[in-house]
């Protein structure tokens, strides 16, 4: 009878949480939703997730919270999204910066293995230009003095081992020379630096980079991109790989769920968010920050299919630069 | 001047009207709250900005900026609990005098220089906003490291009664900001392997451990010998009158200055420039009958003047340059952008009178901090009606408050808990936590921009002689270092008489 009993309570056991689960999906979203942000407040990142949740909270039906955990280079915001259960009630917000950390051994947390993408929403582009009163007056005559002058030129990036990092010696390792990365706090001290004639070299996202060639401080020299830049004071600028460069990153902005959330819920996002990808309101945000200029939109399995093609360059640089850790 | 017209139309309709004084006392609020930092304010705020017009959004804003720059000493001088980091140094006078009984004259002090801070820097912005903007480009890496060593040279004024001890005190700060991912390689450096010390050691936490918590440890170990049935009455604000003003113009226009060029400045911010005022102030009237430190009021003056001066210093390179003078400015930034602004240099071509807007928006707000002033230190001077065993809790609480919602992290309880303790250690042996907490600020600032000018002239320390500006603040550094010493061997600032 005993034995019974116990049989009984262990099949409820091993199917109870199957049936739980079927439960929470039908009803997801009970509450409001979370949504990590790895990154402090106000940064591009920060005002991107505010504004794609707000759009997306409509099509879920619930309100998206945004959490701003930004301590340890992301690795909290990391920490505390996979922390929580996989009830899909905690989003987390990824940029290249995810994959970076991951590539570099920082964290415990293997990001790729322990989060599932929902979908890439935005694609940035970065343009690299020279000062006004700079002797460099196109991409070939940067090269060239770099070719010559190795490690000579300075061009400035936000914080070591970052994105900008990859980007500012991935481009150069394509072109055939090294420059001198020097990492700043944030973008305003760079461009300071830039304006200020500390640095040669000024890279920076497209939305960023505009102002100062708009107002004529910046004269742009390429888009790391294969394509040039639809603007008309961007119409001159060469794109990287036309001029033989085969170096295409730039950063990008999308949302992942930790991995054994359950399907439905799964889809029940991935569906709201791909129709706040489609609202007008969305995409005037986009036209506001620039950030239609390329492609982003990638659904959940090419969305995977990148991270793990990007975790592969950004492992090859940074154990070439020194930066895995053991 | 017909812009300026324009824009007093944009300013004083009744719904920007409304705006401002609605984002004055929300400022003012968030800033007593130490959790609630003016960046958070603001981005609080945001939401709401979206379906606004540019002026209105940009005129709600900046006095949100104002109300928290000025807010943030309410809860110094009342709990010694910075409200913000840039009242750091709004502790040191601040609190002594409240503690004497002086509440309501050190809240007005602070509200006083607020207001002429803000209204010193608008008029500075507003005449000088393009050429400023140029001095803000000189500032480069060197200059960094000259104005981080004048920021450390403050020990100097600040330091208590025992020197050696204050300086190890600052040695330790300066240390502590060393913890984490290095700057410049990506080091770890001091982590533990303990993730959460990858990003250093924040100093909020810190400070909110070092001056409030151990304040009250101190209270509670001295709780049974004091007499506690006496609580403060109803705190009512005690406004400067003019003349007391006059006789101490100087500390109201030097602090201002040095609140706008510091504020100007893209990597300093309001904490780096009120302490710089306070050490200025402290070394320019060492003979006042009250000692620094002990509620001398223009140690309350000279931080708060100066950082609020920043509001509008800060301004300028954001609108000019389209580069954030503060971190709080950034947030600004952002919203900019969000309402259809792209600060830069082709805003003040193409928006003329917003610069105008800004201007008026400042002074209107500078005014409204004598009234929201007035409303909120005394809905918060109430909790000093508590009797202690119930004030202490609250303290803490507030300050738990603070500590965790900077990163949403625990691990920064855990920090305000332990310089909790080693703030009270310092104060009973006699080192200086506000030395602590200067090493601690300006570490990263002096150490980031040597080594950044080092890599930038190929490892030649040549860069800091040859450039002016360095050169001159280099200088101004060594004279206020060796000035203690030099008045001792001359004579030059030993009592003889007052001197304003």
């Amino acid at each position: 009878m005993t034995k019974w009993l116990a049989a009984v309570a262990g099949v409820i056991t091993a199917v109870g949480p199957v049936f739980c689960g079927m439960a929470q999906a039908a009803e997801y979203p009970r509450r409001a939703v979370e949504m990590v942000v790895p990154f402090g407040a106000g940064g591009a990142s920060d005002v991107f997730a505010r504004q794609f949740s707000e759009i997306a909270s409509k099509y879920l039906g619930a309100p998206i919270t945004v959490v701003n955990k930004g301590g340890a280079g992301t690795i909290e915001g990391l920490a505390y999204a996979y922390s929580a259960p996989a009830d899909g009630y905690t989003i987390l917000e990824v940029t290249p910066s995810l994959p970076i950390v991951e590539a570099q051994n920082r964290s415990s947390i293997k990001f790729r293995a322990e989060f599932e993408p929902i979908m890439r929403v935005q694609a940035d582009v970065q343009l690299i230009g020279v000062p006004k009163d700079s002797p460099f007056q196109t991409i070939e005559d940067l090269v060239a003095f770099g070719k010559e002058n190795p490690k000579k030129l300075k061009i400035g990036g936000i914080s070591p081992g970052g994105l900008d990092d990859y980007i500012a010696h991935g481009f150069a390792k394509a072109a055939g020379f090294e420059w001198n990365y020097i990492p700043y706090k944030g973008s305003s001290v760079m461009k300071a630096a830039v304006l200020g004639g500390e640095l040669d070299v000024y890279q920076d996202k497209l939305i960023s980079f505009m102002s100062l060639v708009e107002s004529g401080d910046i004269r742009p020299l390429v888009v790391i991109s294969d394509q040039r830049i639809d603007v008309p004071e961007l119409k001159d600028a060469p794109s990287s790989v036309e001029k033989g460069i085969d170096f295409t990153q730039g950063s990008w902005r999308g949302f992942v769920v930790k991995r054994g959330t359950p399907e439905e819920i799964k889809a029940k996002i991935i569906d709201a968010f791909e129709q706040a990808y489609a609202d007008p309101a969305y995409k005037e945000v986009e036209k506001q920050q620039m950030t239609n200029i390329l492609p982003g939109h990638l659904a959940s399995d090419e969305f995977e299919t990148l991270l793990d093609e990007e975790f592969e360059h950004f492992r090859a640089m940074f154990e070439e630069l020194g930066q895995v850790k053991k | 001047m017909e812009h300026l017209f324009e824009a007093f139309g944009a300013v004083f309709n009744p719904l920007s009207a409304a705006l401002v004084i609605v984002g004055t006392v929300f400022g003012m609020i968030c800033g007593t709250l130490p959790g609630v930092s003016t960046s958070l304010a603001i981005i609080l705020c945001l939401p709401f900005t979206y379906t606004m017009d540019p002026a209105s959004a940009v005129v709600l804003l900046i006095s949100v900026y104002v109300g928290g720059a000025c807010g943030g000493s309410i809860a110094a001088i009342l709990i010694k609990t910075p409200g913000t980091p840039e009242a750091v140094a709004t502790t040191f006078d601040g609190y002594p005098m409240a503690r004497k009984g002086d509440v309501g004259k050190a809240l007005g002090l602070a509200v006083t220089a607020s207001s002429f801070g803000t209204i010193f820097s608008a008029a500075v912005m507003l005449v000088a906003a393009p050429l400023l903007a140029k001095i803000a480009l000189t500032f480069q890496s060197a200059e960094y490291f000259g104005l981080g060593l004048l920021g450390l040279s403050c020990i100097t004024s600040i330091s208590a009664k025992d020197e050696a001890k204050a300086f190890l005190s600052v040695i330790l700060g300066l240390l502590i900001s060393t913890v984490g991912i290095d700057t410049i390689d990506g080091t770890e450096r001091f982590t533990f392997g303990e993730p959460f010390l990858l990003n250093g050691i924040n100093y909020i936490p810190v400070m909110i451990g070092a001056f409030a918590v151990a304040e009250v440890i101190r209270n509670i170990e001295e709780y049974r010998l004091r007499d506690t049935t006496k609580t403060v009455g109803t705190v009512s604000i005690k406004l400067m009158k003019f003349a007391e003003m006059l006789r101490m113009w100087a500390t109201f226009v030097k602090a201002s200055i040095i609140g706008v060029v510091v504020g100007i400045i893209p990597a300093a911010g309001g904490s780096i420039s009120s302490l710089i005022a306070y050490g200025e102030a402290a070394r320019s009237n060492k003979n006042d009958p009250i000692p620094f430190g002990e509620g001398n009021p223009r140690g309350i003056i000279a931080p708060e003047a100066a950082n609020n001066a920043g509001v509008g210093g800060s301004l300028v390179p954001t609108m000019v340059l389209g580069i954030p003078g503060s971190p709080v400015t950034a947030v600004i930034m952002a919203a900019f952008i969000i309402v259809g602004l792209r600060p830069g240099p082709l805003l003040l071509r193409d928006q003329p009178v917003l610069l105008n807007t800004i201007f008026l928006g400042l002074i209107f707000s500078a005014l409204l901090l004598f009234l929201g002033g007035r409303f909120v230190t005394q809905q918060f001077g109430h909790i000093l009606k508590l009797p202690y065993p119930l004030l202490a809790p609250l303290i803490i609480v507030l300050g738990l408050v603070g500590a965790y919602s900077l990163e949403n992290s625990i691990y920064a309880v855990f920090v305000m808990f332990i310089f909790g303790l080693i703030g009270y250690l310092f104060d009973k042996f006699q080192y200086s936590n506000p030395a602590l907490i200067l090493g601690l600020i300006l570490g990263e600032l002096v150490e980031n921009s040597l080594r950044k000018q080092i890599i930038i002239a190929d490892g030649s320390f040549s860069g800091f002689f040859e450039r002016p500006v360095s050169l001159v603040i280099l200088i101004i550094v060594l004279l206020i270092f060796a000035w203690p010493m030099i008045a001792r061997l001359t004579g030059i600032g030993s009592p003889r008489g007052k001197k304003g």
